[in-house]
């Protein structure tokens, strides 16, 4: 018989990912349709600065601008999802170093127990974190 | 979802935001919101009962109020938990089933099998999917649950 799943002994907390197309059909194409909607939850307003932690391949982090005249987006991702952002970036039509995005910082987050921030030498003027 | 400390994760969102700055995430409802994905692992634990460990249900955040007492718990004021529904849309079986073979959980579980059970597996979650009907269209409501705090002046 089946017995209760001890969260302690899940699978690594990763979503392996190898293509960027394929993610985009697996996952990113929902979570491009859920992003709007948590921007209206989480409340937008014009000049807003936006650090999108865990951004991943970009499905909200692209949203934000369309919503409200944001005044910056930053993503945090693990640094092996920039290129899979990269390519999520094509898909979308949109440049990830455009005036609007600041690209990403690095905020380690699967795995690490480092404390994240954002890495204000890279992106000096990311203004979503307090510095 | 796929974060392993998540009070330190959330805890960090509160530490970077500007005090009055809103802290707000979603994580898909892996346990009780996705039944396309929930018809793939329950059908895969009826085949195999070993399929029950990485069945990957219980994602970090995803217990009911998990959300809100997370981002109450780091300090986060007018916490609102609710739930987000959009609808996953797929034009056939193999648009629903070909990006799950390589990608997240389900890909790796799937590797994990060999080509019998996979094609064994693949063919009774088929049948769930076309439920007697001619394959084509067909649409899951899908719900993530989602969570807004206020950083404290």
């Amino acid at each position: 018989m089946t017995t209760a799943v001890d969260p302690k002994t899940a699978p690594p907390s990763v979503f392996p990912a190898h293509d960027g197309a394929v993610y985009e059909q697996a996952m990113g194409r929902w979570s491009r349709r859920l992003a709007p909607l948590l921007i209206e939850f989480g409340g937008l307003a014009d000049g807003d600065r936006v650090l999108d932690v865990g951004c991943g391949t970009g499905s909200l982090s692209y949203a934000l601008p369309e919503a409200a005249n944001v005044a910056a987006v930053t993503g945090s991702t693990r640094p092996r999802c920039t290129s899979r952002m990269r390519a999520g970036a094509a898909l979308t039509r949109a440049s990830f170093s455009g005036t609007r995005m600041r690209g990403h910082c690095r905020l380690p987050m699967a795995r690490s127990t480092a404390p994240f921030r954002c890495s204000t030498d890279v992106y000096p003027r990311c203004g979503a974190c307090r510095r | 979802m796929f974060i392993p400390d998540v009070e330190h994760a959330v805890a960090e969102m509160r530490r970077v935001v500007r005090p009055g700055g809103r802290v707000a995430a979603a994580v898909w409802d892996t346990f009780g919101g996705m039944p396309n994905i929930r018809l793939l692992w329950d059908t895969a634990a009826v085949l195999d009962p070993a399929a029950e460990r990485p069945r990957a249900l219980f994602s970090s955040l995803t217990a009911p109020g998990e959300m809100s007492t997370m981002w109450r718990q780091v300090g986060l004021t007018e916490v609102e938990q609710t739930s987000l529904t959009i609808r996953m849309d797929y034009a056939d079986f193999d648009d629903y089933w070909r990006p799950l073979e390589s990608e997240g959980p389900i890909g790796l579980f799937l590797a994990g099998l060999s080509y019998e059970a996979r094609a064994v597996l693949r063919e009774h979650v088929r049948r769930g999917f076309v439920c007697n009907r001619p394959d084509g269209p067909r649409s899951f409501a899908t719900t993530a649950w989602a969570c807004r705090g206020t950083v404290p002046s």
